[in-house]
């Protein structure tokens, strides 16, 4: 399958420990800054389906602000309840200070 | 009555029993705010990521709204500024006899209930006397390895554990109560059963009580490792009192692997008390959580306990009743969540509704995409003893997965005539009768419950019955 | 996809509701500009919408649509119509039976059937639908009822006492939006038998409010059939207001590729001695989904009372979804009150059975889910009514397989 990357951001907008969230092809995505490293997942709580991104980073741990589900922004698994699927993750790749999220698959 | 533990007067870490009333210059107050947090933090010398959990999950507390769907006519009525949220034993030692309802004394003499018994759950005093049996059962524990002592000594004593599962299952910002719950809690059990471990003998909640804050807003955090069982039981059938009018207690379950956790409860609150709790498990593969709950007391209970199966194979089970008489309202259910393949849920409630008595039940049973094989049945039975009474059924399933079998069914009705006459013509008078129906409605609950808890359950609904009839 | 950035304006316009009062009763007009105000005031919902959060809205457009008139056709023995049974547009009746109308629209409604797709239907209809039967009236012929077009159908029926009928009411409309209501007056001692037949296109959102109220030993049995629409809610509520009411709500629904089934429906029993009975049954097919609430309500006074409800949800493909709240609210004590929900597939051992029988798998399936079928129409019992249903769902059948 093709990939399909899209520039969604630059690497300023983000900095350690923060969340960023913006659309790619009609996804929302949040972009998380972990140890220097960003990371991108669906804006999209699995519990509630309202917006992730909104939530707070705790290490490499993102926690939806509506009912405290945690997930692992490194491998989108979750880590609290009362979420119990994991969220989907995008391969991020930065170059040049912008980040590229593929969006394929 | 339930076996009663001696507490140790001089603090003895060994067993992780200590009342925590420092030297410390604490005052208690109404109210809740960021300095009551700390101040609650630094008198149990707790480390900084618990203070900063607390202070976050106060945050959450004053953000959340009450729940839209609740009671809130009775919700409505605390004043969250009103209430003392921590207490040291000394502070409740002021509390004298004179204050404790005289109804209440009334069920401790029909009950026979012993002196000290009484005081302690008049709320008179925060300590109570014990018998040793307690200490063997401390030592057969320790021989199997198994961790049991009150969560704050559980923090201080194996912070690694409770660390890595702490908030995991019910996190500060699930729901309002359970965001005030992690930013005040004291007091409430820990857990921690090895690999393999089964512990025969049912632990409870006297053995290890301290009474910190009178119970008011317990923290329970239970481990089962893989292959592990163990069986807890809190509460008791007498009734009890506390001049804190606001309880919110959190409870969490983890059962990993093939293990099996049984949970029993009974409360009995004076009709003063907001009993709000929010009790949650996780199962994982193969896993077993049994919930056997009972609400026979308090102004308004707010209880769903849940089980989230996310293993395959795991399973959920519920059994509670409830009984409401002038005044109260039980608003009691449960939530099951089937997130993997065959996992199997059973709930079943029962409900008694009396002199004007509210019981309501809220269920959820939930099946994602992709979970086949799941399998869930759910029983609601409400007994209307009277016009004046009152009851609710408020049950969900959302169900995502194809090839499972889901059922649910409930009756509402009022002891039959028919029943009543069959009964009496058996020589019973009729409040004979009505106990003796009351407590065949509520027999699948009462035979899960160990025998001294059986008996006074029995007592208690013959006391009840008394008063309805004539 | 594109987001579509939808206004909160309301597609229908004050003005137009004005035009459409000027020539009617004065207490007609209040009601229409009351249920406008109402529609203005309410959100236009979406799936944040309590209640709405399950369905999936994708690539619908919801918002209320300029009104169009009703138009249909209708069939009834000549000789019921000789003796005075009365089937016309309820704008030709509010010449003639002004009084037996403003009675049924009148009424207050206390059930859920108050949102925004409800009132601008009250606001807006055009044309309308009158059925009367008149005291002692017993119709030898079920009325057939057929609406073509119009986006918002009004419907009133009013059974005088005694009186007996049956009308079976088929929706064939494709417009984009459409939301109707039907109000059923149950005179004394009255039986009606109510078939509420939706057969409208495919791609339609579909909003349907049916209120009934039941005087003194009156019997209604009532069926919803749904099977077109791309959305569809329907509430359905009956009250219980007489002693010795009995009201049989019978409900179906055949949904197959990403339709969505919406039932909500409400027994409401505020008399002694009333009896509800209700049983809503959806086979779902593909990724379709059917949301179904359900609410008894057991009114303090309404001693000696019996309600029973039940859902059931028969899955068939593997990404169909099946909600179901049931709900009570029971205040009298002397009374007996059951509600019970399923959810599953075709049953593993009916399946065996018939292959036993020499049947194939997907042979067994489909003559399992008809079964699933006939209890429904069995229970409405008017085999003139019910069977052109089977036959809409006979080449839905087809599709049906045992996997």
């Amino acid at each position: 399958m093709p990939t399909q990357t899209v520039d969604v951001a630059s690497v300023d907008e983000i900095p350690e420990g923060k969340v960023k969230t913006v659309t790619a092809d009609s996804l929302r995505i949040a972009l998380c800054n972990y140890g220097g490293t960003i990371y991108a997942i669906d804006d999209v709580c699995t519990h509630d389906g309202g917006p992730l991104g909104q939530g707070e980073l705790e290490g490499k741990e993102i926690e939806c602000p509506r009912h405290g589900a945690r997930f692992d922004v490194t491998s989108g698994q979750v880590t609290a309840l009362p979420a119990v699927r994991p969220v989907r993750t995008y391969p991020v790749h930065v170059s040049n200070g912008r980040i590229f999220v593929d969006l394929s698959s | 009555m339930a076996t009663q533990a001696k507490t140790l007067v001089d603090k003895d870490y060994k067993y992780g029993f200590r009342d925590q009333t420092d030297s410390y210059a604490f005052k208690a107050r109404k109210g809740i705010d960021h300095d009551i947090v700390e101040q609650i933090s630094l008198m149990k010398k707790e480390p900084q990521w618990m203070r900063d959990f607390r202070h976050r999950s106060l945050d959450i507390f004053f953000a959340k709204p009450l729940p839209p769907w609740a009671d809130l006519e009775a919700l409505g009525q605390i004043n969250f500024d009103d209430i003392y949220y921590y207490m040291r034993a000394s502070d409740i030692e002021g509390k004298t006899w004179e204050e404790v309802p005289e109804d209440i004394k009334r069920t401790f003499d029909r009950l026979g209930i012993p002196e000290a018994e009484r005081k302690f759950l008049g709320g008179v005093t925060a300590q109570y006397d014990s018998e040793v049996v307690y200490h063997s059962i401390r030592k057969d524990l320790e021989a199997q390895g198994v961790l049991f002592s009150d969560m704050d000594a559980g923090l201080r004593e194996h912070e690694d554990i409770v660390r890595e599962h702490f908030a995991k299952v019910i996190p500060p910002a699930d729901n309002k109560f359970s965001a005030l719950n992690s930013a005040v809690w004291s007091g409430g059990s820990f857990i921690w059963v090895p690999p393999g471990v089964r512990v025969d003998i049912p632990l409870q909640a006297y053995f290890r009580i301290n009474a910190e804050s009178m119970g008011q807003f317990e923290r329970t955090l239970i481990i089962a490792e893989p292959g592990s069982f163990v069986h807890y039981i809190e509460g008791c059938t007498a009734p009890t009192y506390s001049s804190n009018s606001l309880h919110s207690a959190v409870v969490e379950l983890i059962a990993k692997e093939g293990a099996h956790i049984r949970y029993t409860t009974i409360q009995n609150w004076y009709k003063n008390i907001y009993n709000l709790v929010t009790k949650r498990a996780i199962a994982h593969k193969n896993a077993h959580v049994e919930w056997v709950d009972g609400n026979i007391g308090s102004r308004l209970t707010m209880k769903y306990p849940s089980v989230y199966m996310v293993g395959e194979g795991a399973r959920g089970d519920v059994l509670s009743i409830a009984y409401a008489s002038e005044g109260m309202h039980q608003d009691a259910g449960s939530k099951m969540v089937h997130a993997a393949p065959n996992t199997t849920s059973i709930i079943t409630s029962k409900s008694v509704s009396k002199g004007g008595g509210r019981t309501s039940y809220r269920g959820l049973v939930k099946v994602y995409e992709g979970c086949d094989g799941v399998k869930s049945n759910v029983r609601c039975d409400a007994l209307l003893m009277d016009p004046e009474s009152r009851s609710d059924t408020y049950p969900t399933m959302e169900i995502d997965a194809k090839n499972v079998r889901i059922e649910h069914e409930a009756t509402v009705s009022k002891v039959g005539e028919e029943q009543l006459f069959y009964v009496m013509s058996r020589g019973m008078t009729e409040v004979e009768a009505t106990t003796m129906i009351v407590n065949g409605f509520f027999e699948p609950f009462v035979k899960e419950l160990p025998m001294e808890y059986a008996v006074e359950l029995n007592r208690l609904i013959a006391l009840e019955m008394e008063g309805s009839v004539g | 996809m594109t987001e579509t950035i939808l206004t909160q304006q309301a597609q229908v316009e004050r003005g137009l509701i004005d035009r459409i009062l000027k020539d009617e009763p004065d207490w007609l007009g209040d009601l229409r500009r009351a249920a406008f105000m109402r529609y203005e005031a309410l959100p236009q919902p979406d799936e944040k919408t309590p209640g709405w959060r399950r369905l999936s809205l994708a690539g619908l457009d919801l918002r209320a649509p300029t009104p169009v008139p009703t138009s249909f056709e209708y069939w009834a023995a000549e000789d019921d119509l000789k003796r005075g049974l009365v089937v016309c547009s309820l704008a030709t009746a509010l010449g003639t039976h002004e009084d037996a109308i403003r009675e049924a629209i009148g009424m207050e409604h206390h059930g859920k059937s108050v949102g925004r797709y409800a009132a601008i239907a009250e606001a807006a209809w055009q044309n309308g639908i009158f059925v009367f039967a008149p005291e002692g009236f017993e119709a030898s012929e079920p009325i057939r009822i057929d609406v073509t077009a119009g986006t918002y159908p009004r419907v009133v029926i009013v059974a005088r006492a005694k009186s007996k009928l049956t009308i079976a009411e088929t929706h064939r409309e494709s417009e984009r939006v459409s939301a109707g209501v039907v109000d059923v007056m149950c005179g004394e001692a009255s039986h009606v038998h109510y078939a509420h037949v939706q057969d409208c296109a495919k791609t339609s959102s579909v909003f349907s409010h049916q209120r009934a109220t039941m005087a003194r030993d009156s019997k209604l049995v009532s069926l919803n059939f749904g099977i077109g629409g791309r959305l569809a809610r329907t509430d359905v509520e009956v009250e219980l207001r007489g002693e010795g009411a009995e009201s049989d709500m019978l409900g179906l629904v055949f949904a197959e590729d990403q339709q969505e089934f919406d039932y909500r429906t409400l027994q409401g029993h505020r008399s002694p001695n009333t009896r509800s009975d209700l049983l809503f049954k959806a086979a779902l097919d593909d990724r379709s989904h059917s949301s179904y609430t359900g609410v008894i309500i057991i009114d303090r006074g309404a001693q000696r009372s019996d309600a029973y409800q039940a859902n059931r949800n028969l899955l068939l493909g593997e990404g169909a979804r099946a909600d179901t709240e049931p709900m009570l609210e029971i205040e009298a004590d002397d009374v007996r009150c059951t509600h019970g929900a399923t959810v599953g597939p075709v049953d593993e051992e009916q399946l065996f059975y018939a292959e036993s029988r020499g049947l194939s798998p997907d042979q067994g399936a489909r003559l399992i889910v008809e079964g699933f079928f006939q209890e429904v129409f069995q229970k409405f019992g008017r085999p003139s009514v019910t069977e052109p249903l089977s036959g809409m769902v006979a080449p839905h059948l087809e599709r049906v397989g045992a996997s």
